[in-house]
């Protein structure tokens, strides 16, 4: 136990000690051109002499910007079209000192000159279907109601998105959602005809697909801009500036394509470019994949003894009172158990508003999950006590504490034990979805392999995570083997 | 009148609409051995935890060495009331010496004490100190019963309550036990309170009997009274 408290510590010291002096955390959204850009960011700022934290997997622009202005990032880039849409709820096409301004007084965030590319919404089809039915612009659509729709989530949900879309033009498609990273494979497999795009998207000059003009001037201006905190010092905007006007609209394809089909790394892309450009000075050390998994699995663990931790302390205690006080006993083991039934990606989005995103909220919803197999498990093993012992100690003199500290509680260990266990396993499991709240861990593989549809990544995140739970089964099988006399194990210790 | 180790002066006890004891008095002289004799359901087992307290009355009292018992801290009065089951209940996850010396730590006792006692309680038993480092379940039957008398003694309580603790011991092992019962008995005279429904085992130990018939009163006695009475017990049912 000592030890474990130990472990708690020095892992919380280093995580104080990593966020002390000038860091400047960088935001992504959840998608390559995200990452690439934050990348870019990230390695302007360290050559500039900053510490960066990178809180990538931010999800879409409702997590990002929530992040930024509740002060858990401090920059990430976005679209001028989204912030005069979606952030200010305001007309497109204003101007980047008019957005500034009203930024600045609605929230005191600003942006940076943009960086030279936009990247629009934008209809797309495969060219050989689009030619066969001479279809070049999102007017032609409305001639061929027989075509089937694809489209992200976001797009169906934005202002500058399908809904306005279809009365600007008439169209009567009735969209599927899906998410953006399979609709290329839907559109190729010829399940779908039609989905929204980015117009940088990396596939569009590697699969031949036709963009559709947007020849009634529906979606407005999305230049690619940092979004950054007023606060920030000079020198960091004066270093977020050397991204104004380098990257055009063919660069950005060039780049997220390398990003999808080379398999290059963003890290590698973002410097490559950087290097070419002549903004940043050559590094040669990069970090190899091995050394960050094990950074990665550290987090993982972290995030996961820090919350099992924090759960024994709460649920051992209050498994003790109730088992004392059992007419508390329904309405707390229910409370633990609604809780648990609560699936975990909409516990984890639920803390958002309340404590921000990173670790600590990832953390407090771990935390929940732990407490109802670890208090069940105490009241269950508490009460399971042959009760002639409980008996024989009462009579023999020994009062309530003592019975319960030298008695009871020892012979409900392997119980006891066995919640602790249940709870670790599920908790290692939970903690990989703690990644979409930006926590970090081995869940940063799994998301960024959902977003790109890279098997290859999800499997760098999900073989360990397995491999994590089955460890932490064998570590619980040999702590019972120290901490519980072989006579008093159990011989199904699995109670859940 | 001479001062009585135990007494139960008017004791009712049980539920309302059922009582186990209805006005008992029953009175256990000092450092004498007492058996209580009755069939099964009379209520011998109540009887002793009336006096450690388990079992509360409803009316009457029960007084130790003249005093009503407190039950505001009936834990620590426990401590002078030592007491033996059938099954032992030895903790099965504590060493035989642990076990022993159990109410030794809780009274924090020093160290050397502690062990002296230990080693003078095995050497009356006769166990080997081999077993001190085993656990319950790896000890005979009487090695365990012994075991129980050893841990109720450790603080040298004046009473001694003894719920049938022999009951599932064989004839020689019983014999063995009954031997170390006497001797523990000169060498540390106490009070002792022994449920039994063994006649026999009565008559070989008692000095006083007390015989207990649901719903009648009860009859008590010396040890010569048993032999007769037992004559006509058996010939009356």
């Amino acid at each position: 136990m000592t030890r474990a408290i130990g472990l708690a510590l020095i892992l919380g010291l280093t995580l104080t000690a990593y966020s002390q002096g000038t860091t400047i955390r960088v935001g992504a959204k959840h998608f390559n051109e995200g990452y690439i850009l934050s990348e870019m960011l990230a390695q302007l700022l360290e050559d500039g002499g900053y510490k960066v934290e990178r809180k990538f997997n931010l999800g879409g622009t409702a997590v990002a910007f929530e992040a930024l202005r509740a002060g858990a990032i401090d920059l990430y880039p976005e679209y001028t079209g989204t912030v005069a849409l979606e952030i200010l709820k305001m007309e497109a096409g204003l101007s980047t000192s008019a957005l500034n301004k009203e930024l600045l007084d609605q929230y005191s965030l600003k942006i940076s000159t943009p960086y030279g590319f936009q990247n629009s919404y934008s209809l797309l089809m495969d060219s050989s279907v689009a030619a066969s039915r001479s279809i070049a612009t999102i007017s032609d659509l409305t001639q061929h109601p027989d075509l089937r729709m694809g489209l992200s989530y976001e797009f169906t949900k934005r202002e500058d998105g399908w809904g306005n879309l279809k009365k600007h033009y008439g169209l009567s498609f009735d969209p599927l959602s899906l998410e953006h990273g399979l609709a290329y494979e839907a559109l190729r497999n010829g399940k779908i005809d039609v989905t929204d795009a980015y117009s940088t998207d990396g596939e569009i000059r590697k699969y031949g697909l036709r963009l559709l003009r947007d020849d009634r001037r529906f979606f407005p201006e999305y230049e690619a801009v940092t979004l950054y905190r007023n606060g920030l010092p000079e020198e960091v905007t004066s270093v977020i500036a050397k991204l104004g006007g380098v990257i055009s609209e063919t660069e950005m394809q060039r780049l997220n394509a390398h990003a999808l089909f080379e398999k290059q790394s963003h890290k590698s892309i973002a410097h490559e470019f950087l290097i070419s450009k002549s903004l940043i000075r050559p590094v040669t050390a990069t970090n190899s994949v091995g050394y960050e998994l094990s950074g990665k699995i550290a987090e993982h663990l972290m995030l996961t003894l820090v919350a099992l931790l924090c759960s024994i302390i709460v649920a051992l205690p209050l498994g003790i009172f109730i088992y004392y006080k059992p007419r508390f006993a329904y309405s707390i083991v229910y409370v633990a158990g609604v809780m648990q039934t609560i699936p975990s990606i909409a516990l984890l989005a639920l803390m958002i508003p309340l404590v921000g995103i990173g670790k600590l909220p990832a953390i407090i919803a771990l935390f929940f999950y732990a407490l109802l197999p670890i208090l069940r498990n105490t009241i269950t093993g508490l009460q399971g006590v042959e009760p002639s012992y409980k008996k024989v100690a009462s009579a023999m003199g020994l009062n309530t504490w003592q019975r319960l500290s030298i008695i009871e509680i020892p012979l409900a260990k392997p119980t006891i034990l066995a919640g602790i266990r249940t709870a670790a396993v599920i908790n290692v499991g939970t903690a990989t979805l703690a990644a979409f709240i930006g926590a970090g861990g081995l869940g940063d593989y799994i998301v960024t392999g959902l977003a790109l549809n890279n098997t290859e990544l999800i499997l760098r995140g999900a073989i360990p995570s397995a491999l994590l739970a089955i460890g932490m089964e064998l570590l619980f099988e040999l702590i019972e083997r120290f901490v519980v006399l072989k006579h008093l194990q159990q011989q199904n210790t699995g109670v859940s | 009148m001479k001062s009585e180790a135990v007494a139960l002066a008017s004791v009712s006890a049980g539920y309302e609409d059922q009582l186990v004891f209805s006005d008992l008095t029953v009175e256990f002289s000092k450092n004498q051995t007492t058996c209580i004799l009755g069939r099964s359901g009379c209520g011998k087992s109540t009887l002793l935890q009336l006096i450690n307290g388990m079992v509360h009355p409803l009316k009457g009292s029960v007084l130790l060495f003249g005093k009503g018992l407190d039950y505001s801290r009936i834990a620590h009065q426990r401590l002078s009331i030592g007491y033996v089951v059938q099954h032992t209940g030895l903790f099965p996850h504590l060493t035989i010496q642990r076990n022993i010396m159990l109410l030794g730590q809780i009274a924090a006792l020093p160290k050397l004490q502690l062990e002296r006692r230990l080693n003078h309680l095995m050497d009356m038993a006769q166990l080997p100190t081999s077993l001190l480092t085993r656990f319950p379940h790896q000890l005979s039957g009487g090695e365990q019963q012994r075991v129980g008398i050893c841990r109720a003694l450790f603080l040298n309580p004046p009473i001694l309550l003894m719920d049938e603790p022999f009951a599932s011991l064989d004839g020689t092992t019983k014999e063995a036990i009954f031997s170390y019962m006497r001797t523990l008995q000169e060498a540390e005279p106490r009070t002792i309170i022994w449920v039994t429904h063994d006649w026999e085992e009565a008559e070989n130990l008692c000095d006083h009997f007390v015989l207990l018939d649901k719903g009648k009163d009860s009859v008590q006695g010396q040890r010569d009274e048993l032999r007769s009475l037992r004559v006509t017990n058996s010939a009356r049912s």
